[in-house]
């Protein structure tokens, strides 16, 4: 089936076209938004947060990738803000850099231990990524939820050729400080 | 050819080299070039591996989508052409992580949740210490920047079992279902006292009733102790092994919603809170030890031990600067009134024969009182 995607019929059906971007957007976006967030409920406030936006902007008339890249920065950008600007944003940094994810929970009912260590998991994969530069921190997320270059390049407003060198220094930069984190932490807990 | 860029080597590991063929043939003839390759590729692989666990734990439903996309177009304001709720004034899509913080943080069960798994918690839980039955709360105000998390705090002194973090709680389809999981009569607000441009039917969810057990090991304290500068303090005897069993009951809540599905109003109640110690420690000696451990707010510590009748007094760990409280009446027994410094949430919680009740809601203070003494 041929998806309807000329401007004269996205204009035609502007609620139809809305809740097909939503269906079908909205898992990867909530899977982008909590490998940032790593909490359920503030990755569904993101996602919900930036379809709300969608509606009325004018950017909904746009081809499929526009919108698709332009909710992607929106969800970013909304966690970054999170992250930052909100009352508790120093405490969930802090957190990110020195204990547990933020606004981490353990999720899996019948295996306490287990959640224990996903969440010793997240936190020390956490610290390692805060030590990136923003940009680097993006692109790396973006690619590993499974986004192409051109994706992560239109999402991150850069040329595709520069998608490869940021990517191999943020996973360069991420390695070392990742092992430098295990290592921290196997010290800790002996 | 020159040897290449490692933006480009990284790029053709993906297969989104801008000439995949050029760069694949260069490898093959450059060492140099294919030392970089594999270390770009330990890297990308390092990096997918590990930031897999940032995933969600479970997929997405298909019927949470529909519930999502369902909320944010309640929520929306459509462009005047648009043939769907067009006419519909724009609210605000409420904060379902702020709703679930507040609304949940005053409630019941969950607020046993809240006092074990928030940061301030850390301080409540020394409340715990003893053959503990909650009948009554006390406010312990704490300041949001010197709280620490409990659960990193209790890692380091010991082992935890149970699940720290929320449960997911499962939604029942009508108040007697839920009160024979939760063991007593769920009591229903009268209709006329609930906040007008509510759904009188409520959403019933029941959370599991839980145990959290958390066991000393004199070894962990040793090492915080030190940790914390007093290397030549000794972990009392009887104190390695000794384990604190929380019993979070099972909690009802009635969740009401406004029109345009955000969340309004919860009502919740539960069975009262216990908790006990195991081991050949007394009760006392292991409070007292605890509150005396370096590290912990001094404030929090002088209002812990500032509540007489600790046995059976939940503390409520209270960010002094975001929440007033004042004492109340409620049912014919005390009860707390809280209320959010910005005006926005309001809450009630009180206990009375063995069940703690809570109501809040994004609403004034009058109305949550209203709906609290409707309870039947």
């Amino acid at each position: 089936m041929v998806r309807v995607d000329t401007r004269a019929e996205r204009r035609a059906d502007p609620t139809g076209r809305f809740d097909e971007l939503f269906r079908r957007l909205y898992p990867r976006l909530y899977d982008l938004s909590h490998r940032l967030l790593v909490d359920r409920w503030e990755a569904e406030d993101v996602v919900q947060e930036a379809f709300l936006r969608l509606v009325g902007a004018a950017v909904i008339d746009r081809p499929d990738q526009e919108v698709e890249a332009w909710l992607r920065r929106v969800c970013v950008n909304l966690g970054y803000n999170r992250l930052r600007g909100q009352r508790r944003g120093r405490e969930r940094l802090e957190r990110a850099s020195a204990e547990l994810p933020p606004g981490a929970v353990a999720t899996e009912r019948d295996d306490p231990l287990g959640s224990l260590l996903r969440l010793e998991q997240q936190a020390l994969v956490h610290r390692a990524l805060w030590t990136l530069p923003e940009r680097q921190r993006t692109c790396l997320l973006l690619r590993h939820a499974g986004y192409t270059y051109a994706e992560i390049a239109d999402t991150c407003e850069l040329a595709v050729g520069s998608v490869g060198v940021l990517l191999a220094r943020a996973e360069r930069t991420f390695r070392d400080s990742y092992q430098r984190q295990q290592q921290g932490a196997d010290h800790e807990v002996p | 050819m020159r040897c290449l860029e490692e933006g480009e080597l990284r790029a053709w590991i993906d297969g989104a080299a801008a000439d995949q063929a050029a760069v694949g043939a260069h490898v093959d003839g450059c060492a140099a070039c294919q030392a970089v390759a594999e270390e770009l590729r330990g890297n990308a692989e390092l990096a997918a591996a590990a930031t897999g666990v940032l995933a969600p734990a479970r997929p997405l439903q298909a019927a949470k989508v529909e519930a999502a996309r369902e909320r944010v177009v309640a929520a929306a304001r459509w462009p005047a052409t648009h043939s769907s709720p067009a006419a519909r004034p724009r609210r605000a899509l409420a904060s379902r992580s702020a709703a679930r913080g507040w609304l949940a943080a005053a409630v019941t069960g969950v607020l046993a949740l809240v006092l074990v798994a928030t940061p301030a918690g850390r301080s409540a839980a020394s409340g715990f210490l003893a053959q503990f039955r909650s009948q009554r709360f006390a406010v312990v105000t704490f300041d949001p920047s010197q709280a620490g998390d409990l659960a990193a705090t209790l890692r380091q002194l010991g082992v935890v079992h149970g699940d720290l973090g929320g449960v997911e709680p499962a939604p029942v389809a009508t108040p007697a279902a839920a009160s024979r999981l939760v063991g007593f009569p769920v009591a229903l607000p009268a209709a006329a006292a609930l906040p007008s441009g509510v759904d009188p039917r409520p959403r019933i969810v029941v959370s599991p009733a839980r145990q959290l057990r958390f066991t000393l090991d004199a070894a962990k304290v040793g090492r915080y102790l030190q940790a914390h500068g007093r290397s030549g303090a000794s972990v009392p005897a009887g104190l390695d092994g000794a384990t604190l069993v929380a019993n979070v009951p099972a909690a009802a809540l009635l969740e009401y919603v406004a029109a345009d599905g955000s969340p309004r109003l919860v009502v919740g109640q539960s069975r009262e809170l216990t908790a006990s110690v195991q081991g050949t420690v007394t009760l006392e000696a292991l409070r007292e030890f605890l509150l005396d451990l370096p590290g912990l707010p001094p404030q929090t510590v002088r209002q812990l031990r500032a509540i007489g009748d600790w046995r059976d007094t939940l503390p409520l760990p209270v960010p002094a600067d975001r929440i007033d409280w004042r004492s109340t009446t409620i049912h014919g027994v005390q009860g707390l009134l809280l209320g959010e410094r910005n005006g926005l949430g309001s809450a009630v919680i009180w206990q009375r024969d063995g069940r703690i009740y809570g109501v809040a809601g994004l609403l004034r203070q009058a109305s949550v009182r209203r709906v609290a003494e409707s309870l039947d």
